[in-house]
C-alpha cells in the first residue's frame, strides 16, 4: 500500500465510539469465492454454493471484543496486525461442548463482527485485488478459535468463550451487509 | 454482450451472491436445506439461476466472477467447388 497522509478529525461531528460488539456472523475461509470491495469496504460476497452463515449471539455484559493492535517486527520493521475477538456465551452444556468441538477443529475461519456502534468488521480476510476472488485469509497467521469451557464457582458466572486469533498484514475491512443479506447468503 | 461466469471459477460447485436483494445462482439453479437456529426452523432455499440482466448487474459492481463475452460468430461456410463432371467422349472406333 502506498504511502499516503489523511487529515483524521475526532473532535467535531459526535463520532459514536461506544466501544464492544454486539453479535457476530462466521463461515469457512473455503465458503467464500470472491468479494467485492471499494477502499476497505467490501459491499458483496460471492458464496461457493450452499454455505451458509452462522450467526453468533453472545452475553452483552462488557465481555466481548475485537481488537487489532499493530505491532511492528524488531519495533520498526514488517508491521502485522494480531486480530483478536473474545465472543462469551453464558452456560455450560453439552450443546456448547459440541459447538466448540466442532468450531476449533476449524483451520481458516472468517468472522463479522457486528460493533456497538452499528460498524461492521471483518476478521479473517485481507484483501488483495492480485488474488483470485479479490482477497485471501490472513496472510501470517490464519484465523481461528480457540474455545473454553469453565463452571467456574457458586459465586461466579458459568460460560463458554470462543478466543478468535489471526495475524494480518493490514487492518481488518469492514462491510455495508445487512443482517438481511448476511443471512440470507 | 453477454455475461459469464470466469473459467478460474468454475472449480466451485456452486456459486451464490446477492444482487438487488435477491440471491441467485451463477452456475445452475439449485436446492439446499438451511440449518436451522435456536429461533428459526430449518427450510428448504431455491436458488435461481441469475438471468443475464442479473449478471450484468454484477459485472458491473465489480464483481471479479463475471466477465462480459463476445459471441463468437458462425463460420461462414467455404463454397462449394462446383466440379464439373468429367465428360469422357468415347470414339466409337476405341472399342472395337
Amino acid at each position: 500500500m502506498a504511502c499516503t497522509l489523511t487529515a483524521l478529525n475526532s473532535t467535531t461531528g459526535c463520532p459514536d465510539n461506544t466501544g464492544g460488539i454486539q453479535y457476530s456472523y462466521y463461515t469457512k475461509l473455503e465458503n467464500i469465492a470472491s468479494v467485492t470491495a471499494t477502499d476497505n469496504l467490501i459491499t458483496a460476497i460471492t458464496m461457493s454454493g450452499a454455505t451458509d452463515w452462522e450467526k453468533l449471539e453472545y452475553d452483552k455484559n462488557d465481555t466481548s471484543y475485537f481488537n487489532q493492535p499493530g505491532e511492528r517486527v524488531n519495533d520498526i520493521g514488517a508491521l502485522r496486525y494480531p486480530q483478536e475477538a473474545l465472543l462469551q456465551f453464558g452456560g455450560f452444556s453439552a450443546t456448547y461442548g459440541l459447538a466448540a468441538d466442532n468450531t476449533g477443529d476449524c483451520c481458516k475461519l472468517v468472522f463479522i463482527h457486528v460493533l456497538t456502534n452499528g460498524q461492521r468488521v471483518v476478521q479473517g480476510i485481507e484483501l488483495d485485488a492480485a488474488a483470485t476472488g479479490g482477497f485471501t485469509g490472513t496472510k501470517i497467521r490464519d484465523t481461528k478459535v480457540t474455545p473454553t469451557q469453565n463452571s467456574n464457582t457458586a459465586a461466579e458466572e458459568a460460560f463458554l468463550q470462543y478466543l478468535v486469533r489471526g495475524t494480518a498484514k493490514h487492518m481488518a475491512p469492514f462491510t455495508d451487509l445487512t443482517d438481511a443479506e448476511i443471512e440470507a447468503l | 454482450m453477454p455475461y459469464r461466469v470466469k473459467k478460474e471459477f468454475l472449480k466451485f460447485p456452486q456459486l451464490r451472491t446477492s444482487i438487488n436483494g435477491k440471491v441467485v445462482s451463477l452456475i445452475s439453479a439449485f436446492t439446499y436445506e438451511k440449518s436451522g437456529t435456536p429461533t428459526k426452523a430449518p427450510k428448504t432455499v431455491h436458488v435461481p439461476l441469475a438471468s443475464q440482466s442479473e449478471l450484468k448487474a454484477i459485472f458491473e459492481r465489480g464483481d471479479n466472477t463475471v466477465e462480459r463475452y463476445e459471441e463468437e460468430k458462425a463460420q461462414p461456410t467455404a463454397k462449394k467447388q462446383e466440379i464439373e463432371p468429367l465428360k469422357v467422349e468415347l470414339k466409337e472406333d476405341e472399342h472395337k
